[in-house]
């Protein structure tokens, strides 16, 4: 991976990220891996020299780093509390590893730590976000193969680097009343953890070879891109933003049907835009699916 | 003076006492001997060793009986010797499929290929329920030690069928994984791969060895980086066919 510099980051910030001393451990993939698009680890593997991600890209990843180490070092001597531990187990022939933040001992709760976005963490307490279920499920799997145990619960610890008093005083509702949140994520039975791990791996293995052999990547699904929905726009002329945006275009009918300034109205389709690829993807550049799809409009 | 023509009992000392506890495959609950492996072996010693299976009337690579279940039939023959082998088309249950698919049936006269090695001694003492090859074990080793390997393996007396359920774990394991086994993988596999007509049967192929393919990345990833590279100028001149 080769880094820029785009907007003047101090040096001491840009060596604390050239310090990552992140590592899957002696395995074949894990569970960050496991969980990613077949699509987008196998592009990266294969670019990992051509990857460029400019450093100001990497700070919140800093940020996560530095809540990791500091809780580690703080709970060092704490027997209560399991930190940092890698786990190993062989699926299907392949070894993949996980690493858990926080074990309590006492409660048997598996804690991983997010520093995220308000947003995020609205999301998840309202709808759920899956791919925080599936990473905690794995590793309460890892767990059970390599201690015979089952953990009891499973907490996100979500700190919110844009939390704002005033936002929260203003808008109340789902807005979180702290910037920690302690999310409970449902954990599932040791039947769907075996089967999920075992359709990961599989999805993985059938990727590389169908890549090795046939040069054949999986798509990726629209879940995986986070799409979002398709919409119908109902502009008026001399506004900027639209009047209202609807998932149809029999509702935009019906709204601007029943409306008093119809006639300077229209309807604009908006196809849904891919936010991981547009923004977020780091193999966007080599991808053909992001390329085709964005050729067609998409 | 003419070359001296090879015995069975030669090619059974030798390759009888070849130890393969390390490449016995797990699926389900059965075991079964990696065949590229075997073959691969077999090569080593006798390159000019071939093999044949069995080609019906119709087309099909199989015997098929009354009741619509099927037998593959394989044949080795090294220099002026010959052995021969049979076996049913067989789920993982050990019962006869009726009509088998192509896919059952390719995978059965690999089996049956690694069977009729084990006629000329190859693997044979798994087939016969013992966890070394004869021979293997006459070096004297401490008692504990002993008693480590035995624990671990728990052998089960087993009749002479295949599959077979065998005892797993390498009672040697200095050899598995070593650089050497590197390469000498990396050869039969590759001369193996030369012989996939179809990107499907690479695909199969491929998936049929992926233990091994497996501790090759984890042990020598720049070697198995290699593999693949060859693998992929294969499966390009496979295109032009």
């Amino acid at each position: 991976m080769k880094y820029t510099n785009r907007h003047n980051v101090p040096q001491e910030i840009i060596n604390a990220i050239n310090n990552d001393s992140y590592t899957k451990g002696e395995a074949i993939i894990s569970v960050t891996g496991l969980l990613q698009p077949p699509r987008i680890r196998l592009l990266a593997k294969e670019h990992s020299d051509s990857l460029t991600v400019d450093v100001s890209d990497e700070i919140w990843k800093l940020l996560g780093q530095s809540v990791h180490n500091i809780l580690e070092r703080a709970n060092e001597n704490n027997k209560d509390t399991i930190t940092e531990q890698r786990m190993f187990s062989v699926v299907k022939d392949w070894t993949i590893s996980g690493q858990t933040d926080s074990i309590d001992i006492k409660d048997n709760i598996l804690k991983d730590y997010k520093v995220t976005s308000v947003w995020s963490i609205v999301s998840a307490q309202t709808e759920g976000k899956a791919e925080w279920e599936q990473q905690l499920n794995l590793y309460a799997y890892l767990y059970r193969k390599n201690t015979g145990k089952n953990i009891d619960g499973l907490n996100i610890i979500a700190i919110a680097r844009d939390w704002n008093k005033n936002q929260y005083m203003r808008n109340g509702g789902n807005y979180p009343p702290s910037p920690i949140s302690v999310i409970e994520v449902r954990l599932w039975t040791d039947e769907e953890q075996e089967e999920f791990v075992n359709q990961r791996v599989s999805i993985h293995q059938d990727a590389e070879i169908g890549y090795l052999i046939n040069n054949d990547l999986p798509l990726c699904t629209d879940a995986e891109r986070w799409r979002r929905k398709d919409t119908y726009r109902v502009e008026k002329k001399g506004r900027k933003s639209a009047v209202r945006v609807l998932d149809t275009q029999d509702e935009a009918d019906e709204f601007m049907e029943g409306h008093k300034d119809k006639k300077q109205m229209n309807i604009v389709f908006a196809k849904g835009e891919c936010i991981r690829c547009a923004n977020y993807c780091d193999v966007a550049q080599f991808c053909n699916q992001n390329k085709e799809e964005s050729k067609n409009g998409e | 003076m003419a070359n001296k023509e090879i015995t069975y009992k030669e090619v059974w000392d030798k390759l009888s006492k070849i130890d393969c506890s390390d490449k016995v495959e797990k699926k389900m609950n059965l075991s079964y001997l990696s065949w590229a492996w075997g073959w691969g072996t077999i090569m080593e010693h006798y390159p000019q060793a071939s093999y044949l299976f069995y080609q019906g009337e119709s087309d099909v690579p199989y015997v098929q009986f009354p009741d619509g279940t099927a037998e593959v039939r394989c044949r080795i023959a090294i220099d002026n010797l010959s052995r021969e082998m049979t076996l049913s088309v067989m789920d993982n249950r050990n019962n006869a499929i009726q009509n088998p698919s192509s896919r059952q049936v390719n995978d059965t006269k690999m089996r049956c290929l690694v069977k009729c090695l084990a006629m000329y001694g190859l693997g044979h003492y798994i087939y016969a329920g013992e966890d070394v090859p004869r021979d293997a074990d006459k070096e004297e080793k401490p008692v504990s030690e002993l008693k480590n390997v035995t624990e671990m393996k728990k052998p089960v007396a087993k009749k002479v069928e295949e599959p077979v359920e065998t005892p797993v774990e390498n009672p040697t394991p200095n050899e598995y994984g070593s650089e050497e086994w590197a390469r000498l993988f990396c050869e039969s596999f590759l001369k193996l791969a030369k012989l996939q007509k179809t990107k499907e049967e690479m695909t199969s192929y491929y998936k049929s060895n992926t233990k091994d393919l497996t501790t090759l990345r984890e042990k020598f990833p720049k070697i198995k980086e290699m593999l693949d590279g060859e693998l992929k100028s294969i499966v390009n001149s496979l295109k032009e066919v």
